[in-house]
């Protein structure tokens, strides 16, 4: 009897789906062992994965297969890689410095240029762009909305600035106006929090209804 | 070698900025921030070894929970030369992810729910201010609104909306230019070598 | 006799020499020196005379000189003409101090020379330390207002002025001569005829002194063989009476008087006394040519003290040792303790300073008047015990033996001394010159002599009453036991009479006062007990000196002996030839201590902290003392509950899901409403997407939330895919995200025919790769996700017909975002956002990452927004129910929502009840 990967595959996620739920009991042997093979296994797919589409592709095949360009260009990240193993031991750790300062260097880079250009002056034009009553479709509800917006906006900013004086009775106070926001953000804050929450809640709801559904399926198929 | 690594982070990170703002820079920013791409995927692998390595030790000196770190490295090398033999795509290696890593994530990801549930449920016994009400308030009218209430129109189409696109869109507006602005400086500090993640002070 | 070799300088000297003729070092016998338990060996004081400092013999000579000024009244300290202060004359500094009243003596000195107080010049007569005027008898007494030591002072002045004088604070001066006895002894002369005819000083001791022949044995032997210094002789004339007044040496006059016809005894007074008075040494040899103590006062060529100026002065007032036999009871006169009787002990009273009564010097013997009011006081006994007297003083305390002087004594005494008869035949008791014990005030039998500068044996000199100044040198030894230098030596120095020391370097004369005893004084305090002598019976325990108690620094001077000490002659150590370690061996080179005058700083051991220091310590030492304690941990009450309230929440949620799933329901109907942003990207995939379009598909999100996306994913996809049937490329920046799309396109979409897609495979670096896809996809990523070893070459991804004419980012028709979390939404939109060009930009996103991606649609940088399963019954109601994942799981959902209603509101309001009721506990439990 052949037994199909998708019977083999149903019942291990059906045993996996038990013995993580068997958290609920407290830590137990079972939590432990599905816990313990889960990692297992997702670290080895994931070297598998970088090895055959990182590692050989992006190293290897340039220089048994690229041409001159290729092997050139990809000699700098070879040399690179060369020194990034070297964080394996201790004693040679300090020669994998260079390379993942380069690495952090290049994310700073991509972090920086990506929050300039692609969040703060966006975000800050769209918060200007509600005021422009001339292209909005309701005046009136776009500038309500507008100056919703705006206000829980500036108190979300406000309330996580502390910049304080020292008052004359010894005791730090920020300005009254930032003061006033900061109550004002509080506000949005939790609201927009909250509306994360019920999210996150909705979201892990429907994860339970999928695995549920997983064992309608799984059983189904008998 | 800490001047060569502040050299490579400085240099290396403002030609890729500098090619978000000219054009003609952006190839090489693309090379560049390639070439990152790779090493972080190695960063990977050396991560990956080193697992390896720790829970070999906690094997070879029969720690207390050696027998778990067996089940680990069993299931490591197995997935491995599955991997390396077959690749990644092979449909035997998506029943792997299908049968092991799916499940389990999912399964944590549903255990949220009860938790997260718990949690708002014993909120006000911990605390109770302003923000927990308003948190609490929201949540519950999000849950409601969520409902498929299709007697009530009102619910669905405009009380939804107005909750989610008026009131939380300042508060999230703010909380994306605020994370924006603490990447910006922190990103701005590594760039400078005034911070430097990658070690040496 | 073979010539005596110097153990210092190794000169050779004659054999009837005491002082080295080079050095001026004491030559003991045989050029040895003592030994712990050896009796000293009788020195001629004559010949220790060389040894004598250079300040001494120039204050004696000074002393004379200014005795020619001073007819009736003791010669002045400061009548003492400038002296030439040589290298190491030790009294030559009495001359800048005399004139000092306000400078401090030692004690040791002031037990040399007498109590300051009145306890010594009380009376006439009384037995108290009176000064030894080691001038000729003939000298005048001093005033008492004399800038004189004070044990010079006494010695010359009145017993009424000694009296007041005694009250006054000891003059620098009488300390500086009172703490260098061996300075006196440097300058002493050979007696000559001259002073054998009889100072007056020594003719009263004749009458008047009660010499201890231990005491005066010794010291007798030595100065038998040693020439009286200058002034010495000088004071051999014969001296005027004894003048109660006057403090004046009666016992040297006596002794004068007694020894005056035995000048030739001198060589009797040789007894085995190392370091024997030099100066009484000498005198032995200088009476003959002694002059009267004015004669001698008058001369100039003596470097003499005033008290021994004074004493040859004295004379005027006091009996010469020819005319005054007697020794005057008077209390002004220091004698010396050998030089006392028996009655020494009654005669000095340490504790009483007052105590000593002139009549005390003359009990039961003839004491010269100066020696009966020396007695030791308490002051004296004091100070006695704090110096360290040298042996040949501490021989002098011991206790007197009353002895009567045996015929060999006139043979050995100096002719001035022989003069100096015993007229009673009590015995003299001999006391130590470290005694500080009292001595009782001597019977009025009588002035009993025991000539101190007859050869004496050990026992005679225990006869002879030491004087107070001598006797209050140091403590009262015992008579069997010999004194040691850290017991006999005064151990506090004033300073001036360190300047005393230290202001010239000491010549090497100097050298024989550490090192040479008089053999009188050696013969008293090698005196043992067997001589009989019992001590007074008013001596008190004070008085008594403890046995062996030299002071340190005498035992530290007292040579050592190189042959019976093997380890120090084999360490082959440097000897010091100079300065109080001569003769001393493995000392400690004195250059290094030069100069080192300050005292060492004293350093607090005491840990120096401040308060907050201290704060810091002791918050350290409470964080140490609670790691040892551990503390039972306190399981919160209500464990069992919450674990209870999440099994039942876990049990609702379950059978609930469980029930909706498995029957299949679909009671609740869809959400009817429409979001905008919804819509939006469900009429771009509609409209927008022209058909057979290449379309980016990218799967950014976890296995986790699979359920999810897929059902909100799959109506758009599959709108799209039924709608324009587009060119899609798959591409995922997570590692699983090829199985996701594998999963999406054989689950949900697998019912689709044909769909044509690329998958692109996993972008590495994850989400700082996405800016250089977009910057250069072709190159960024080359081959496809199924290599393997059985395909190592396989064709560039970008050359499939799927992908055709794209080449860059632009190129795609549309951009199909599906991502479950935040920052992956937001790092597509923001890295490739401004690079996608026309193309649309569609996010599917969860419901957790919804909120937060919607101000990117606001902002228009996204065109299409769906999140969460709201979403996707929604998207399935425009797709005609394709492919239904969301309506399946609609009733589950519904039914789970509402029950997290119900949960949440009615728990919120029981938590919210029961925090009210602990507070309101609270506030009444107060």
């Amino acid at each position: 009897m052949l037994i199909s990967v998708d019977l083999i595959t149903g019942a291990l996620s059906f045993l996996f789906t038990v013995l993580i739920f068997s958290y609920l009991l407290g830590d137990n042997p079972l939590f432990r062992i599905g816990s313990y093979i889960f990692v297992g296994v997702t670290a080895g797919y994931v070297a598998a994965v970088a090895m055959w589409q990182v590692v050989y592709p992006q190293l290897l095949y340039p220089l048994v297969y690229g041409s001159m360009v290729d092997r050139i260009l990809v000699f700098f990240p070879l040399l690179l890689t060369g020194f990034l193993f070297m964080k394996i031991s201790p004693r040679t750790s300090y020669l994998g410095t260079p390379a993942m300062a380069y690495v952090a260097g290049i994310s700073a880079a991509v972090t920086v240029g990506g929050a300039v250009l692609g969040t703060i002056f966006p975000q800050t034009l769209a918060t200007i762009d509600i005021f422009d009553l001339a292209r909005a479709n309701s005046p009136f509800a776009s500038l309500v909305s507008g100056v919703i917006i705006l206000v829980s906006l500036v108190g979300t900013l406000a309330y996580f600035h502390f910049g304080a004086r020292v008052t004359s009775d010894g005791t730090l106070r920020r300005f009254v106006v930032i003061e006033l926001l900061s109550w004002v953000g509080r506000i949005s804050i939790a609201i927009t929090l909250g509306v994360l929450f019920a999210g996150v809640l909705l979201a892990s709801l429907t994860a339970f209804i999928e695995r549920i559904a997983s064992w309608s399926i799984f059983f189904s198929s008998f | 070698m800490k001047v060569i690594s502040a050299a490579f982070a400085i240099a290396f990170g403002l030609l890729v900025l500098a090619g978000y703002f000219i054009p003609a820079l952006a190839p090489i920013q693309a090379v560049l921030i390639k070439w990152a791409g790779i090493l972080l995927a190695v960063s990977a692998l050396i991560g990956v070894f080193n697992l390896v390595i720790v829970h070999g030790e906690k094997i070879r000196s029969r720690e207390k929970s050696n027998a778990y770190s067996t089940l680990l490295l069993i299931s490591l090398l197995l997935t491995f030369v599955f991997g390396l033999a077959l690749g990644p795509g092979h449909p035997i290696m998506q029943g792997v992810v299908n049968g092991v890593i799916l499940p389990v994530e999912a399964s944590l990801m549903a255990i949220l729910s009860v938790t997260l549930l718990y949690a708002a449920i014993r909120l006000l016994r911990r605390r109770v201010d302003v923000m927990s009400v308003v948190f609490l308030l929201t949540v519950l009218l999000i849950v409601a609104l969520s409902l498929p209430f299709a007697g009530i129109p009102l619910l669905g189409d405009v009380l939804r909306p107005w909750i989610t696109q008026v009131w939380a869109m300042g508060g999230a507006r703010g909380i994306l230019i605020g994370v924006a602005l603490g990447a910006l400086t922190t990103g701005l500090r590594v760039l400078l070598a005034m911070d430097r993640p990658y070690g040496g002070k | 006799m073979a010539d005596i070799q110097c153990s210092i300088c190794g000169k050779k000297n004659p054999a009837n020499t005491a002082v080295c003729q080079n050095c001026g070092a004491s030559l003991s016998r045989g050029g040895e020196s003592i030994q712990p338990g050896q009796e000293p060996t009788r020195k001629t004081t004559s010949e220790l005379e060389q040894g004598l400092p250079t300040w001494l013999r120039d204050a004696r000579d000074q002393r004379r000189q200014s005795s020619d000024d001073e007819v009736q009244l003791p010669s002045q300290p400061s009548s003492f003409p400038p002296s030439s202060l040589s290298g190491m004359d030790l009294l030559a500094g009495l001359q800048s101090q005399s004139d000092d009243d306000d400078e401090e003596i030692p004690d040791w000195l002031s037990n040399l020379t007498g109590d300051a107080g009145a306890s010594k010049k009380s009376q006439p007569g009384a037995v108290e330390n009176r000064r030894v005027e080691l001038g000729g008898p003939s000298k005048p007494a001093r005033e008492p207002e004399d800038e004189l030591p004070s044990w010079l002072a006494s010695l010359s002045a009145s017993p009424a002025a000694a009296d007041d004088r005694g009250k006054k604070e000891q003059s620098p001066a009488d300390d500086a001569s009172a703490v260098s006895p061996f300075g006196a002894f440097a300058d002493i002369e050979p007696p000559t005829q001259a002073e054998e005819a009889g100072a007056d000083w020594l003719t009263s001791l004749q009458s008047d002194a009660s010499i201890s022949e231990d005491a005066v044995g010794s010291e007798a032997g030595a100065f038998a063989s040693v020439d009286l210094p200058d002034w010495m002789k000088a004071d051999e004339t014969p001296a005027p009476a004894p003048d109660t007044d006057v403090v004046t040496s009666d016992w040297l006059k006596s002794l004068d008087g007694q020894v005056a016809p035995e000048t030739s005894s001198a060589p009797g007074l040789s007894e085995p006394v190392t370091d024997a008075a030099d100066w009484l040494k000498t005198l032995d040899a200088a009476e003959g040519p002694s002059v009267p103590a004015p004669a001698a006062a008058e001369t100039t060529d003596f470097d003499m003290p005033d008290w021994l100026k004074s004493m040859g002065d004295a004379p005027a007032a006091a009996p010469t040792p020819a005319a005054a036999p007697e020794v005057s009871a008077d209390a002004d006169f220091f004698m010396p303790d050998w030089l006392k009787g028996a009655d020494e002990p009654s005669a000095a009273a340490p504790s009483a300073p007052s105590a000593p009564e002139p009549a005390s010097a003359a009990t039961d013997f003839e004491t010269p008047d100066w020696l009966k009011g020396i007695e030791p006081t308490a002051v004296n006994a004091t100070a006695a015990a704090d110096f360290d007297m040298p042996d040949w003083l501490k021989g002098a305390d011991e206790p007197a033996q009353p002895q009567t002087p045996s015929a060999d004594f006139n043979v050995n005494l100096p002719g001035w001394l022989k003069s100096a008869k015993v007229e009673t035949g009590e015995p003299a008791k001999a006391k130590p010159f470290a005694a500080a014990e009292p001595s009782a005030p001597p019977e009025p039998s009588g002035p009993v002599f025991v000539p101190a500068f007859t050869d004496f044996s050990m026992e005679e000199a225990s006869v002879i009453d030491t004087p107070d100044w001598l006797a209050n040198l140091g403590k009262t030894p015992e008579p069997s036991n010999l004194p040691t230098p850290e017991t006999s030596m005064p151990s506090p120095i004033p300073e001036d009479m360190d300047s005393e020391f230290t202001s010239e370097p000491l010549a090497g004369d100097l050298d024989a006062l550490f090192t040479d005893m008089p053999d009188w004084l050696n013969a008293t305090s090698m005196t043992p007990s067997a001589s009989g002598q019992q001590p007074s019976a008013d001596e008190t325990e004070a008085e008594k000196l403890s046995p062996a108690s030299l002071p340190s620094w005498v035992q530290a001077m007292r040579p050592v002996d190189t042959a019976s000490n093997p380890l120090d002659a084999a360490a082959g150590e440097t000897m010091e030839t100079r300065g109080p370690f001569a003769g001393l061996q493995g000392v400690l080179p004195s250059a290094t201590y030069l100069g080192a005058s300050s005292k060492p700083k004293s350093l607090a051991i005491k840990l120096q902290a401040d308060d907050e220091q201290q704060n810091q310590a002791l918050l350290l030492e409470q964080i140490m003392a609670a790691e040892a304690h551990p503390e039972p941990m306190i399981t919160p009450a209500g464990v069992n509950s919450q674990r209870i309230l999440r099994i039942a929440i876990f049990v609702l949620l379950l059978a609930v899901v469980t029930g909706a799933i498995f029957m299949g329901t679909q009671i609740f109907p869809l959400p009817l409403g429409r979001p905008a942003e919804t819509m939006a990207a469900f009429n771009i995939v509609d409209t927008v997407i022209p058909p057979d379009a290449p379309v980016l598909v990218v799967f950014d999100y976890e296995p986790a939330l699979a359920g999810e996306m897929e059902a909100v994913a799959a109506p758009l996809l599959d709108h799209l895919v039924v709608k324009n049937h587009p060119r899609m490329a798959l591409l995922s920046t997570s590692p699983t995200g090829a199985v996701m799309a594998a999963r999406m396109f054989s689950g949900p979409l697998g019912e689709l025919p044909a769909i044509q897609y690329v998958n692109l495979g996993y972008l590495p670096g994850g989400l700082s790769s996405v800016r250089a896809f977009a910057q250069d996809p072709t190159h960024t990523l080359v081959l496809p996700p199924d290599v393997s070893v059985f395909n190592l070459a396989p064709a560039s991804v970008w050359a499939s017909p799927t992908l055709q004419g794209v080449q860059s980012f632009s190129n795609f028709a549309a951009i199909i975002l599906i991502t479950d979390s935040v920052d992956a939404g937001r790092t597509w939109i923001e890295q490739a956002g401004p690079l996608r060009g026309s193309a649309q930009f569609v996010v599917v996103s969860s419901a957790q990452a919804g909120p937060l991606l919607q101000p990117y649609y606001a902002s228009g940088q996204i065109n299409g927004l769906a999140s969460g399963l709201y979403d996707a019954a929604v998207l399935e109601q425009n797709n005609a129910g394709r492919p239904g994942t969301a309506r399946r799981y609609w009733d589950a959902y519904s039914l789970g929502l509402v029950l997290i209603l119900f949960l949440l509101a009615g728990g919120a309001l029981w938590s919210l009840a029961a925090n009210l009721r602990e507070r309101i506990a609270s506030k009444e439990a107060g």
